[in-house]
Formats: C-alpha cells, sequence, structure tokens
C-alpha cells in the first residue's frame, strides 16, 4: 500500500515539475517566468529528497531557487530600469533604434514565431526520445558506492558526499571553486558597480526583521558547514546560507551600500581557490600527490578548505548579486 | 499492483521524465527569443540532466551513489555562476542595444558602444566622492 501511495506521489510531483517547467518556458510575461522558475526549483528540492539526497535538496533549495531567483528578479528590475532610462534620455533626439515598444520587449517576449516550432518540435522530441531510449536500457549497475564506502576511514570524514567532493574528487570541487571566481571576473568585467535598481523599503519592518534573521542565518551556516563532516552540509549549502544573508543586507540599503575595501574583498573572494591549490600543492610535495591529503591530516585540512570556500562562495554570490566591480576599484 | 509499482520504481520514472525535462528545456531555448527566458530554458535544461543522474544513482538496492550526488551539488554551484555571468551579460547587452534579444548581426559598427556605456552608466559624481575615502 504505502508502495502504492509513493508511486501516486512521484508521478504527481513529476507531473507538476513538467507542467510548471512547461508554463515558465511558455509564459510571454518574464516576471511570470521568474516566479514559475523559483516554483520550479523548490518543487526540485522535494525530488531530491525523494531520491534520498538531502544534500542536493538543501542546495537546490538555496542556491537553485533562492539565489537564482534573486538573481533573476533583480536582473529584470535592471533591464526595466535601463528601457526607462533610454526612453526618457533623449526627448529632442530621434526615437530609439529599438523602437516605440523596447519597454514592451524588456520584459515581455511575444510568442514565438510559426516557422520554428516543427523544426524545434522534431528536435526535441528526437533528442529527448534518445534519450529515454538509452535511459530504460541501460544496465544496473551498482555504481561506486561500494568503492566509497571501502575507502570511507582514509577520507577523515564520515559523510560520504562530503569524502567524494573534499577528498577522492576534490579536483572537481577545485575547479568549480575556480569557474566561481571565473563567473566573478566576467561578470566585473563588463564594468563598474551600476546602483541597484531596487528603491530602499520605507519603515522599520524590513531593518527590524534583518536584525533577527541575519543573527540566525549566520548561525545556520556555520552549523551547516560543521554538521557536513558527518551529516548532509558542506561548504556550499553554508556559502549559500550565508551569501542569502548577505543579499538580504545588501536590499535593505541598496542606495548606500558600504564598500567593502578593495582587498580584503579580493583576498575574500579568491581564498578558497588559493587555500585549496596550495594545500594541493604541499600534498603533491610531500608525498600523497597533488590534491591529496596524508590520512592523518585529512580532517583538519578539509575543514580549513571549507571554511575557506564557504567564506569565497557567500562573497561571490553577493558580488554577483551585486554585479560589477566596487566603485572607485581602479584607482 | 504488485508489476506496477515496480515499473514505476523511481530508478526508472526520474531518469525519464529528466530526459523529458531537458528535451522541453530545449525546446524552449529554440523557440523563445528573449534571452532570460533562453537562460530559464538552459537551467531547466540542467535540471533534466541533474534528475537523470540522480535518478540513476537511486537505482537498486542499497545507499545511493554518492559519487552522482556530489557530482549534481558541484553542477548546481557552477549553473548558478553560469547564470548569474549570463544574466550580466544580458543587462550589457540591453544597456547597448536596447533589448534583451540576439540581434541578427552586429548591432551597428560605427556606434560608439563604450562612450554610451561610460558616460549613461558610470556611477554618479556623488557616489564616488562619497565613496572616495
Amino acid at each position: 500500500m504505502s508502495d502504492l501511495l509513493l508511486v501516486v506521489f512521484d508521478l504527481v510531483l513529476l507531473v507538476g515539475l513538467l507542467g510548471v517547467a512547461w508554463r515558465c518556458l511558455a509564459s510571454t510575461d518574464l516576471f511570470r517566468a521568474v516566479v514559475l522558475f523559483i516554483t520550479f526549483g523548490l518543487l526540485l528540492a522535494l525530488a531530491w529528497v525523494r531520491l534520498e539526497a538531502p544534500d542536493i535538496a538543501l542546495a537546490e533549495a538555496a542556491i537553485g531557487a533562492g539565489i537564482t531567483g534573486a538573481l533573476l528578479l533583480v536582473t529584470l528590475e535592471r533591464l526595466r530600469s535601463i528601457v526607462v532610462e533610454r526612453r526618457r534620455g533623449q526627448p529632442d533626439e530621434p526615437p530609439d533604434p529599438a523602437g516605440a515598444d523596447a519597454l514592451l520587449h524588456a520584459l515581455h517576449d511575444p510568442p514565438p514565431p510559426r516557422r520554428t516550432f516543427v523544426p524545434a518540435l522534431t528536435f526535441a522530441l528526437v533528442v529527448g526520445g534518445l534519450m529515454v531510449t538509452a535511459l530504460w536500457h541501460q544496465p544496473d549497475a551498482v555504481g561506486l558506492e561500494p568503492v566509497v564506502d571501502e575507502h570511507m576511514d582514509v577520507s577523515g570524514v564520515d559523510h560520504p558526499i562530503t569524502a567524494v567532493l573534499l577528498n577522492f574528487r576534490a579536483y572537481d570541487t577545485f575547479l568549480e571553486l575556480a569557474i566561481v571566481l571565473i563567473a566573478l571576473l566576467g561578470a566585473w568585467s563588463l564594468g563598474r558597480y551600476d546602483r541597484l535598481p531596487a528603491r530602499p523599503a520605507p519603515g522599520p519592518i524590513l531593518p527590524g526583521t534583518l536584525r533577527l534573521l541575519v543573527p540566525v542565518a549566520i548561525v545556520t551556516g556555520v552549523y551547516i558547514l560543521w554538521a557536513g563532516s558527518h551529516a548532509p552540509g558542506g561548504a556550499f549549502q553554508a556559502g549559500a546560507i550565508l551569501g542569502a544573508a548577505g543579499i538580504l543586507l545588501v536590499l535593505a540599503r541598496p542606495r548606500d551600500l558600504p564598500m567593502a575595501p578593495s582587498s580584503p574583498l579580493r583576498l575574500g573572494l579568491a581564498a578558497g581557490v588559493a587555500l585549496f591549490l596550495a594545500i594541493g600543492i604541499v600534498g603533491l610535495l610531500i608525498g600523497p600527490g597533488l590534491l591529496g591529503y596524508p590520512p592523518a591530516w585529512a580532517y583538519p585540512l578539509i575543514i580549513v578548505i571549507e571554511v575557506a570556500a564557504t567564506l569565497s562562495i557567500a562573497l561571490t554570490l553577493v558580488a554577483l548579486f551585486i554585479a560589477g566591480r566596487p566603485a572607485g576599484d581602479d584607482r | 499492483m504488485e508489476w506496477l509499482a515496480q515499473q514505476l520504481a523511481p530508478g526508472l520514472i526520474y531518469p525519464t521524465a529528466g530526459a523529458i525535462l531537458f528535451a522541453l528545456g530545449l525546446y524552449g531555448l529554440i523557440r523563445r527569443h528573449h534571452l532570460v527566458l533562453r537562460i530559464l530554458a538552459l537551467n531547466i535544461m540542467g535540471s533534466g540532466v541533474f534528475m537523470v543522474l540522480l535518478g540513476i544513482a537511486a537505482r537498486g538496492e542499497g545507499p545511493p551513489d554518492p559519487v552522482a550526488q556530489a557530482l549534481t551539488l558541484t553542477g548546481i554551484v557552477v549553473a548558478v555562476s553560469a547564470t548569474a555571468f549570463a544574466l550580466a551579460l544580458v543587462v550589457r547587452l540591453t544597456r547597448i542595444t536596447g533589448q534583451a534579444v540576439m540581434l541578427p548581426g552586429p548591432p551597428d559598427d560605427h556606434a560608439p558602444v563604450d562612450d554610451i556605456s561610460r558616460e549613461e552608466h558610470a556611477p554618479s559624481a556623488e557616489y564616488d566622492r562619497e565613496h572616495r575615502e
């Protein structure tokens, strides 16, 4: 009976996910699409719990739905303010080359032209059909679970996912931190910090809530970071929670952001990658190989790397939200 | 009933739904024009890939494969960084061309693109003064 209930739950969840994704991609109003996308992320977190992946569910709820949602919403506000500014800018000059419906285009997407319907549908059906066929005929394999299980005693931690992320496949995690840093450098290369389009919210509610929320977020973040060594949690989830707290702080005073001094900020942003690489090279010199640790030292080293990675990820997420180098930075 | 529950095991229907999500995202990516919608479509394709990975990892008895889960975790963080960078590019493009869609060619080779963006969008003079020290 409970099996049947679970099957019903799976089917309802998956149909809901596909429906939300479809509505999101079919909507002409961008705000609506973004809200549906955030809903999609939250439903996805539920699916990850069902697939026995609580770590991923935590990350999806915090990063996939939360941070991505905030980034998308602030982008929509930026697009709106750009178009409004362009229209107001030159009243005497000939109209903008983009035309009078530029505002419409900035936040709406007209229904797609009919001529792309058949090719797009055919292509998607072929690719999807090939994937489904391949997945159905894939033989059951045990995967790498036994191998990981066998080596847990040398990993330095008790949680298999943290062991894979920071020890067995440290390469992936190191390169991932590098990608996060490169994405930020890319965003910074596009220009300097631009005033956020948000207006400060009037009244005492936002500052009061923040005073209560931010300490809770910091404690939760640090706890999740510490819990990562023996239970679901770890640097990414903790970084996302701390980053979300930072984004809330930014939103509370969008007009007069206290800019962090440049060199400590840069140091913090690069700390994760730099420390990871330094420890990795020391590992190469003293024996266990690049990005390898001596088993006796594994636990403290993993904790040090995770603390630095958390700091870097949180700072990077806030910096990506603000987008643009700190003002007056290039003097 | 037993047979049906076996056919609809999570290890089978979740990867299938992941493949459908991927195809759906691909369809949206081709058909929609607004770049933010295209970024959403790419993210939905990515979620489909994650669902395939995690669905396969959950197959069989015993605990799920931690390597696939760790890869997915890495993927989620990479996806959010790439999305943030892509959104920054969209904002920049809109600032230059006034539209958040891909234009068929370069907007106008003779337009002083760099100058426009610097003059109009550099932080204001008061802002600079406030933050000088």
